[in-house]
């Protein structure tokens, strides 16, 4: 038989236990961070998601709002239009009017023309037959015609 | 009063011995009559190849009238007789408006004489003599 090695067994032993138990922590410290590390990513998950939700929500209320906007501003132009083509109207039918008149101040013309150009305003002018006079006169001395 | 109306053409037929004012008036595009717009002034002139038998003027309805002091057209006929029997009449009137207010259509005018008997007497231009025998009483 050979020499015989004699070990020191507990000294070995507490190593390996010490080396163990470091183990264990580190295993122990790695589990606990892929766990956090998981616990992160559900977390950054469930938080993208709903970031998701609000950028689709968001998303859907512009879309919404644009198309508000857009009826909006049709309206609106439909009605500056319609508006515009009645103000055309006027200042048409005021020049209209106001052609080949040149005895008064114009600008008194032209609200004169815009005054009848309101409801009910005249527009022309003539006799009132219903509303007559006489007076006698002398007989005219030519005869005619 | 009413205005003499020629059943045939619908000339206004004015009496030569008469001045006649007729009322002038601003009308709606509906044809409702309505005050002159504030400043607004007329003129008014005959028209036709016999304009200078009819004079118009923008005048104002006389006292008694039923619309005294309003704007009128005054119509002075300045001849005996302008009218179809002396072919003449279908004179025209012709209104001018300040405030460009167009002309209503208008009738034409004729003129004639009053052969309307009212009254009776001596037409002490027109008389004649024939000689007859003195009488024998002696008068008074």
């Amino acid at each position: 038989m050979g020499a015989t090695t004699i070990i020191t067994l507990p000294e070995t032993a507490d190593a390996i236990l010490a080396a163990v138990t470091e183990n264990n922590v580190d295993r122990q410290i790695l589990i606990n961070n892929q766990t956090q590390m998981l616990q992160l990513l559900q977390q950054m998950q469930a938080d993208q998601t709903t970031r998701s939700s609000n950028i689709l929500g968001a998303i859907s209320s512009l879309t919404k709002a644009v198309s508000d906007l857009g009826g909006n501003l049709s309206a609106q132009i439909s009605e500056n239009q319609a508006t515009m083509g009645v103000l055309i109207q006027l200042f048409s039918a005021a020049i209209t009017a106001l052609t080949g008149v040149a005895t008064i101040d114009l600008e008194q013309q032209i609200l004169q023309a815009i005054e009848r150009l309101g409801e009910g305003g005249p527009t022309g002018v003539g006799l009132d037959l219903s509303s007559v006079a006489t007076r006698q006169q002398p007989q005219p001395t030519k005869s005619g015609p | 009063m009413p205005l003499n109306i020629d059943p045939t053409d619908g000339n206004i037929v004015l009496q030569s011995d008469q001045v006649t004012y007729i009322h002038l008036s601003a009308f709606t595009a509906s044809g409702a009559m309505v005050p002159n717009p504030t400043g607004d002034v007329d003129t008014v002139a005959s028209s036709g190849p016999f304009a200078a038998s009819l004079a118009f003027a923008v005048g104002v309805m006389p006292p008694g009238s039923s619309d005294p002091g309003d704007p009128c057209v005054v119509s002075t006929p300045l001849v005996l007789q302008s009218n179809k029997a002396n072919a003449g009449g279908n004179i025209g009137l012709v209104i001018t408006d300040s405030a460009g207010l167009v002309q209503q259509v208008t009738k034409n005018f004729d003129i004639a004489p009053d052969m309307t008997a009212l009254t009776t007497g001596l037409d002490m231009t027109n008389s004649f003599t024939v000689s007859q025998a003195a009488p024998t009483a002696p008068g008074p």
